[in-house]
C-alpha cells in the first residue's frame, strides 16, 4: 500500500531541506532581526522612561507656574489697593481745593454784588434829586440856580 | 471477495464509533475550557494552550482507530 | 476589513481553480478511488499544468521532494526580504516575518520554557513552524501538492522531535536522572517499574501520533475536496452545482487547519521537549 509505506530518500530530504532552513535562519537571518527588535524594545523603555521624566518636569514646573500666577496676583492686589488709596487722597484733595475756590469765589462775588449795588444806589439817588428838583421847579415856577439850590435839592433826597 | 467487504464495512463501523468517542471527549474539553474562560479571563493564554493540547492529544486518538480503519478498507 | 475582502476575493478563484484541477483526472479512464490518490499521492511526475503532458522529473526526485524544495526557496525568499526590510518601523514583508516570529515566541516557546531557555530554542521552533506551515499551504495551491500529506515526512519530522526529546533528557537530567525523572514518587518497585516503560513507552506512542496526526489532516483535508468534485463525476454532472461550493468551503478551512496543525505540531514538540528535560516540580 503506497499510503502507509515510509520512503527514506523522502525522510533524508525532509531532513536536508529543514536542516538547510534551520542553519540559514540560525546562522544569517535571525540575529540581525532580533538586534534590530532588541533595539526598538530598548529604544521604547527609554522613551517610556523619558516620557515619566518628562512628565515630572512638566508637573515640577506646573507647580512653579502656578506659584509665580499666585504671587504675582498677590502684588497685583496690593498694587491695586495702594493705587485705589492714593487716588482717594488725591480726590479729597482735589475735594478740598475745589471748595476752597468755591468759597473764594463766593466771597469776592458777593463784594462784586454789594459793591455794584451801592453803584446803583448812588445813581438812583443822584437821578431822584434831579427829578425831584425839575418836579420843585415846575411847583415853584422858578428855576433853582445856584448852590443854595443844590444844596436844598440833596437835603430833600436825603429826606426822601 | 464478501467477506473483505463485509470486513471493510466493519472497519467503517469502527472508524466511526473511535471518531465519535475522540469528538465527545474535544467537545468536553471546549465546554470546560470555555468555562474557565469565562470564570478566569485573564488566566485565557494558559488555558487556551492546555485545550489545544489536550485535543490534540484525544484527536491522535481519533485518528489512529481511523488510520486503521483506512488501513484495513484499501488493503487489497 | 478591506484586507479581508482582498483576501476572499484573491483566494475563491484559486480554491475554484484548485477544486476543479483534479476534475482533469477524469479523461484518463481511472477508477475513483486512483483518481483520488493521483492528485495526493506521490509520484515521480510533475503536472503542473492541465493539458501539457506531465514533466519526468529527473535523478529520482519525487513531487514532494520538489513541493519540500520549492517551499524552503519560498520561506528563504520571503525571510531575506524581510530581514533586508527590516527597519525601526517595519512594513509589509518585513512586518510580516516579525509577526511570525513573534507569535511563535510570545505564544509558543517563551509561555512553555520559559524565556532563559526559550532563547535557544526559539530559533528551532521557529524554522519548524514556518516549514510545517509552508508545506501544508503550498499544497492549497492548485496543481501543488501537500509534502505533509505524505507520511514519510511527517515522520521525519516528528523523528527529529523524538530524538531532541531523548537527547535534551539525557544531556539536562542525566542518563538515570532521566528515568528518575519519570518514576511516581512514593511508589512500590513493582509499579514504579511498571510506570516507568509505560511512560518510556509513551514517548514512542506520542512521536508516532504528532507524525500521524499531520498527516492524517493534510491528506483527509485534500481527500475530503477531492471526494465532493468525484461525487460530480459518480452522480451526476449537475451535482457540480451543489458539490464545488461544498469543495469551496472545505478549502477554507483547509487554510485555517493548515495553519492550527503546524502551531500544534510545534506547540506539541516544544511541550514534550520541555517535559522530557525539566525536573519533576519546577
Amino acid at each position: 500500500m503506497e499510503l502507509f509505506t515510509l520512503d527514506p530518500g523522502l525522510a533524508i530530504w525532509t531532513w536536508i531541506s529543514f536542516g538547510i532552513l534551520f542553519f540559514i535562519l540560525w546562522k544569517y537571518l535571525l540575529p540581525p532581526l532580533m538586534v534590530s527588535m532588541k533595539k526598538r524594545e530598548l529604544f521604547i523603555a527609554e522613551s517610556i522612561d523619558n516620557a515619566d521624566e518628562i512628565k515630572k518636569r512638566l508637573n515640577d514646573i506646573k507647580t512653579e507656574q502656578t506659584e509665580i500666577i499666585e504671587k504675582a496676583k498677590q502684588e497685583a492686589d496690593k498694587i491695586i489697593s495702594k493705587s485705589r488709596e492714593d487716588a482717594e487722597i488725591v480726590k479729597k484733595k482735589l475735594i478740598k481745593n475745589a471748595e476752597k475756590d468755591a468759597l473764594v469765589l463766593i466771597a469776592q462775588s458777593k463784594i462784586n454784588a454789594e459793591e455794584e449795588r451801592e453803584l446803583l444806589l448812588q445813581k438812583l439817588q443822584k437821578e431822584l434829586g434831579i427829578f425831584i428838583c425839575e418836579a420843585s421847579e415846575k411847583i415853584i415856577g422858578t428855576s433853582f440856580t445856584g448852590e443854595m439850590d443844590r444844596i436844598l435839592a440833596e437835603k430833600m433826597a436825603e429826606t426822601l | 471477495m464478501d467477506l473483505t467487504l463485509l470486513a471493510k464495512a466493519i472497519a467503517v463501523i469502527g472508524a466511526g464509533i473511535g471518531i465519535a468517542g475522540g469528538s465527545i471527549g474535544i467537545g468536553l474539553i471546549g465546554a470546560k475550557a470555555l468555562d474557565a474562560i469565562a470564570r478566569q479571563p485573564q488566566e485565557k493564554k494558559d488555558i487556551r494552550t492546555n485545550m489545544i493540547l489536550m485535543a490534540a492529544l484525544i484527536e491522535g486518538l481519533a485518528f489512529f482507530g481511523a488510520i486503521i480503519a483506512l488501513l484495513v478498507i484499501f488493503m487489497n | 476589513m478591506r484586507l479581508l475582502l482582498r483576501f476572499f476575493t484573491m483566494i475563491i478563484p484559486i480554491a475554484f481553480l484548485s477544486a476543479s484541477f483534479p476534475a482533469f483526472g477524469a479523461e484518463e479512464n481511472l477508477s475513483i478511488s486512483e483518481t483520488l490518490f493521483k492528485d495526493i499521492l506521490n509520484s515521480n511526475e510533475l503536472k503542473l499544468f492541465p493539458f501539457i503532458p506531465p514533466l519526468k522529473l529527473p535523478f529520482g526526485v519525487s513531487e514532494h521532494m520538489f513541493m519540500l524544495g520549492l517551499s524552503i526557496f519560498l520561506i528563504l525568499i520571503l525571510f531575506f526580504r524581510g530581514v533586508k526590510k527590516h527597519s525601526f518601523k517595519p512594513r509589509g514583508i518585513a512586518n510580516f516575518v516579525e509577526i511570525i516570529v513573534l507569535f511563535i515566541r510570545d505564544d509558543i516557546v517563551y509561555p512553555v520554557m520559559g524565556e532563559k531557555r526559550g532563547r535557544h530554542w526559539l530559533t528551532f521552533f521557529l524554522s519548524m513552524f514556518i516549514f510545517i506551515f509552508t508545506v501544508n499551504i503550498i499544497g492549497l495551491i492548485p496543481a501543488f501538492k501537500s509534502a505533509t500529506g505524505n507520511i514519510s515526512v511527517t515522520s521525519a519530522m516528528a523523528l527529529i522531535v523524538f530524538i531532541l526529546t531523548f537527547a535534551v533528557g539525557f544531556k539536562e537530567l542525566g542518563f538515570p536522572g532521566f528515568f528518575k525523572n519519570i518514576y511516581p514518587k512514593g511508589a512500590g518497585p513493582v509499579i514504579g517499574v511498571f510506570v516507568v516503560i509505560l511512560e518510556f513507552f509513551g514517548y514512542f506512542i506520542k512521536s508516532i501520533v504528532l507524525s500521524l496526526r499531520l498527516f492524517a489532516n493534510m491528506f483527509a483535508g485534500h481527500l475530503a475536496i477531492l471526494s465532493f468534485l468525484v461525487l460530480m463525476f459518480v452522480i451526476n454532472p449537475f451535482f457540480g452545482f451543489i458539490s464545488v461550493p461544498f469543495a469551496v468551503f472545505t478549502y477554507l478551512l483547509e487554510v485555517l487547519i493548515a495553519f492550527l496543525q503546524a502551531f500544534v505540531f510545534t506547540l506539541l514538540s516544544c511541550i514534550f521537549i520541555m517535559m522530557a528535560s525539566t525536573p519533576e516540580g519546577e
